[in-house]
């Protein structure tokens, strides 16, 4: 081969070349103590840091969210502890009473108690924490328990308010109150198409009549329906416009709405009765919407006969009034409240226990993830720096050989 | 032959010699000209004198005689060279614009679309639950997903305007390409002019030299004709032909409003450049950043379309149903309703006007749609289908880096193997030098011998 000075040089120029970029690019992921600085660089690696990082960013939201919703999760379950060692008070006191030997003075007294009582169980459950009602369903910003002498209103929703605390697992913070106290509640099982239309377009039968009553706590309202200018939402609007004490909503489920209707007085006393078809044409409103046929109910409602405030104040009247016969009957109704919000109770704390264990495994879940992107990304030092003062020893090696060929010439020697 | 030729052979081989001596300094002087080819001069011995005497006929030497000067250089290895330097001008032409791409995107890092895409998400939970009424995490939200919309915006809007700088520089290499062939058409007619029997040895290494050039900016073929010069054309287009110039040009379209290339006909150059920067420039402008372009108009409009559909069926603070939350339908307008950033308790969280203050049914629907494969036939969640864009961008610019790198291999290569067969070597140089100069010293030798045969000579008269 023949060897010219250009081809000397170009190929000495070269070389150091190669050496030098060799040593600036180990030198530039060492300085960034990465093992690539564009996705190019190494793209199988760059792809998995990318899923990598979104995971992490994903398991950080959801330990945020974890240890966000933990005190509303605690202070609602304690809320619930209280208002049972009430029940258990008020259970002795009603066991008390149940004494023929007690003096009207006594009885007064045990009723006062049982007065506080409610007071004290209606304190619990207008809890805030972060001004949130933690027993008004969706209506967080509301106080959800209303006394006013021997009626208690309740002004939240039948829902849980839920948060995702790891993909796919909701956990449940607070109960609404008409859960914990029970209130009357019907939803209607025919769907509608639209809340915002009229109603003539968005029934699946338009009925012959369109009166119909609604009845609480002694008090009844007519309503008139126009099918062909109202809609589901005109008639909710009317229902909650009118002075009866409920709460009237539509319910979507799958692409669809119900109608469904909330006593707002708790416990028996607020329990719902209807009449359909007021003129008589043969079919009207609440059964076209499947919540009340004639006078009977059709819909799905809840267990409200449970009410628990409701038995104390009734306790408390029958105290005041001297009779003691009904305790024993009582007693068992309490019992049976009781239970209910035992169970909540419970439910309440198996969430909590849930969160936890969730939150455990997130935790080992972002240890994990930061080893492998740590795996993935991260320069392993000692191998680089060893790498590097290899790529330097054999940069300085060039340097001096080519430095000695470089100077060598036929003319030094003439 | 009297003592008087013999004279005229000895000034012949000086004046031979010295030719010699100037070809190896010619060729010591351009030891470092770039595109030089070392030059040989060659000797023959001259014609032969045939001497008639009574014992026969016999020929005599007549000394020496230059016949040319030539070149040393391989034609096969400077096609090769012209064509690896298209090839090397074409992906280092790309890698440019992959490495500028790859920045745009600024992946993997905590300030690219994929960090603001989850923060977005992850706002919406926020909001969700436990308090959707709350107008600092509605701020939050509002924040999370100006700071996406923006994000898209600007990462497009970088993309168009690389596109806009490529279609600059498009230009100006039309215009550059142009100055070579002029070079190569002013070469052209010296070649042109010398005799037939002449060497255009410095005139051919800057016709190498700058077809070398022009194989940076595009793929050519050039064919050498009887008079010596060479034509130039590229995929049939003749750019360059004797001493003429077929200017290309670069017009504005008015469909695109980029430039395209047209030959000195006017015919459309765009499929005719299969190689070198100019073919890199067309095809990062034309297809390879509109594809980047559409994966981001198609991530931002389904976002747009997606939150929208579930923000229209909600429900905001004050109980109305809720509006458009993105504005736009693709990443060039894609920005935050405006009522909702003057105020964000017009975000629709609610799924019903029942209980909007604590009812986050829709911001959790919005949550969800991260998970939801909406993209690409159901196969595809949002940022799955961005994460797949950042991977073909990570293996295309990785493919295309590794090309560039070998190929800049290939081509010192065969430079090397051009310096080996025309460089000058000085060793080599030298030794001819002093061989020349020796017999330069020898033919003064017989020179002053003949003068003094010839002054022996006179003092006999």
């Amino acid at each position: 081969m023949r060897i010219s000075n250009r081809y000397l040089y170009q190929n000495i120029q070269n070389n150091l070349e190669n050496n030098l970029a060799d040593i600036y690019e180990k030198q530039t992921y060492i300085n960034n103590g990465k093992k690539y600085i564009l996705p190019s660089d190494d793209p199988v690696a760059s792809v998995t840091g990318i899923r990598i990082r979104e995971n992490l960013a994903v398991n950080e939201h959801y330990q945020n969210r974890q240890n966000h919703i933990e005190p509303y999760m605690e202070v609602a379950s304690t809320q619930v502890e209280n208002i049972v060692s009430i029940i258990q008070q008020a259970r002795v006191d009603v066991n008390f009473a149940a004494n023929s030997t007690r003096t009207q003075e006594e009885l007064d007294t045990i009723a006062n108690n049982i007065d506080n009582y409610i007071d004290n169980i209606l304190v619990a459950a207008n809890t805030q924490y972060n001004n949130v009602h933690l027993f008004a369903g969706y209506n967080t910003q509301t106080t959800p328990f209303e006394r006013s002498g021997d009626q208690i209103r309740y002004y939240g929703t039948s829902n849980y308010v839920t948060q995702d605390i790891a993909e796919g697992i909701e956990a449940k913070i607070g109960v609404p109150g008409n859960q914990l106290f029970q209130t009357h509640s019907v939803t209607g099982n025919i769907p509608i198409t639209s809340t915002n239309e009229i109603l003539a377009s968005t029934m699946p039968a338009l009925p012959a009549g369109n009166q119909f009553s609604l009845t609480i706590d002694g008090n009844t309202v007519n309503y008139t329906v126009d099918y062909a200018t109202e809609s589901l939402q005109d008639v909710i609007d009317k229902i909650n416009n009118s002075s009866l004490p409920v709460n009237a909503y539509s319910v979507k489920q799958d692409d669809a709405f119900y109608l469904a209707i909330d006593s707002q007085v708790v416990g028996t006393t607020g329990e719902l009765t209807m009449e359909d078809d007021l003129g008589g044409a043969g079919s009207g409103f609440l059964e076209a919407v499947g919540v009340a046929s004639g006078t009977s109910i059709i819909g799905t409602q809840s267990d409200f006969d449970k009410g628990l405030l409701d038995t104390l104040i009734k306790i408390k009247s029958d105290l005041e009034g001297g009779t003691i016969s009904t305790m024993p009957d009582y007693i068992s109704e309490i019992d049976a409240a009781f239970e209910n919000i035992l169970s909540e109770e419970f439910n309440m704390n198996s969430e909590i226990s849930r969160l936890d264990m969730v939150r455990n495994f997130s935790t080992n879940e972002e240890d994990r993830l930061k080893e492998l992107l740590s795996d993935t990304e991260d320069i392993d030092l000692t191998e680089a720096v060893s790498d590097l003062l290899l790529s330097q020893q054999a940069y300085e090696a060039a340097l001096s050989t080519s430095s000695r060929i470089m100077n060598l010439s036929l003319l030094n020697y003439i | 032959m009297g003592l008087f030729s013999a004279l005229h052979m000895g000034t012949q081989s000086l004046a031979a010699f010295q030719q010699g001596i100037e070809v190896a300094g010619h060729n010591l002087a351009n030891v470092n000209t770039e595109g030089y080819s070392r030059q040989r001069i060659s000797y023959v011995a001259a014609n032969p004198e045939t001497i008639y005497t009574a014992s026969g006929i016999y020929s005599k030497g007549r000394g020496v005689d230059v016949t040319n000067i030539t070149r040393i250089n391989d034609e096969f290895l400077e096609t090769e060279l012209q064509e690896e330097s298209t090839n090397l001008g074409t992906f280092n032409g790309q890698y440019d614009q992959y490495k500028i791409i790859e920045t745009i995107f600024n992946e993997p890092s905590d300030f690219g679309i994929s960090t603001a895409l989850d923060n977005f998400f992850n706002s919406w939970e926020r909001l969700a639950a436990p308090n959707p009424s709350d107008i600092s995490v509605r701020e939050e939200v509002k924040v999370a997903s100006v700071q996406l919309a923006d994000r898209l915006q600007q990462a497009r809007a970088e993309l168009t305007d690389l596109q806009d700088y490529i279609d600059q520089t498009l230009n100006q290499r039309v215009t550059e390409v142009n100055g070579i062939c002029h070079q190569i058409a002013s070469i052209n007619d010296q070649i042109a002019n010398l005799p037939s029997d002449v060497e255009p040895n410095d005139l051919l290494d800057k016709l190498d030299t700058a077809m070398l050039s022009l194989a940076e900016f595009t793929n050519f073929t050039a064919s050498s004709q009887p008079n010596g010069t060479v034509l130039i054309s590229i995929s049939g287009s003749p750019v360059v032909s004797d001493n003429q110039t077929y200017e290309l040009t670069a017009i504005r379209s008015s469909t695109t409003g980029f430039y395209e290339v047209f030959d000195g006909n006017n015919n459309n150059m765009a499929t005719a450049i299969k190689g070198g920067e100019m073919y890199a420039l067309l095809d990062m402008r034309d297809s390879v950043i509109p594809d980047y372009i559409s994966d981001l108009d198609t991530m931002a409009g389904t976002l747009i379309t997606e939150v929208n559909a579930l923000h229209q069926s909600g429900y905001d603070l004050d109980g109305n149903p809720g509006g458009n939350f993105f504005e736009g339908s693709t990443a060039q307008d894609i920005s935050v309703n405006a009522s909702i950033i003057n105020n964000p308790k017009y975000i629709a969280a609610s799924s019903s006007t029942q209980g909007t203050e604590g009812d986050g049914t829709i911001a959790n629907g919005i949550f969800n749609l991260r998970d939801q494969k909406l993209l690409n036939n159901s196969t595809y969640t949002i940022s799955t289908f961005y994460q797949n864009t950042i991977a073909v961008l990570a293996n295309d610019a990785g493919y295309i880096k590794n090309l560039s790198e070998s190929q800049d291999i290939v081509l010192s290569n065969i430079n090397q193997r051009k310096a080996s067969v025309s460089g000058v070597s000085i060793d080599e140089e030298m030794a001819y030098l002093l061989q020349y100069e020796q017999a330069y010293t020898a033919s003064a030798k017989f020179v002053s011998v003949v003068n003094e045969a010839i002054d022996v000579m006179m003092s006999m008269v």
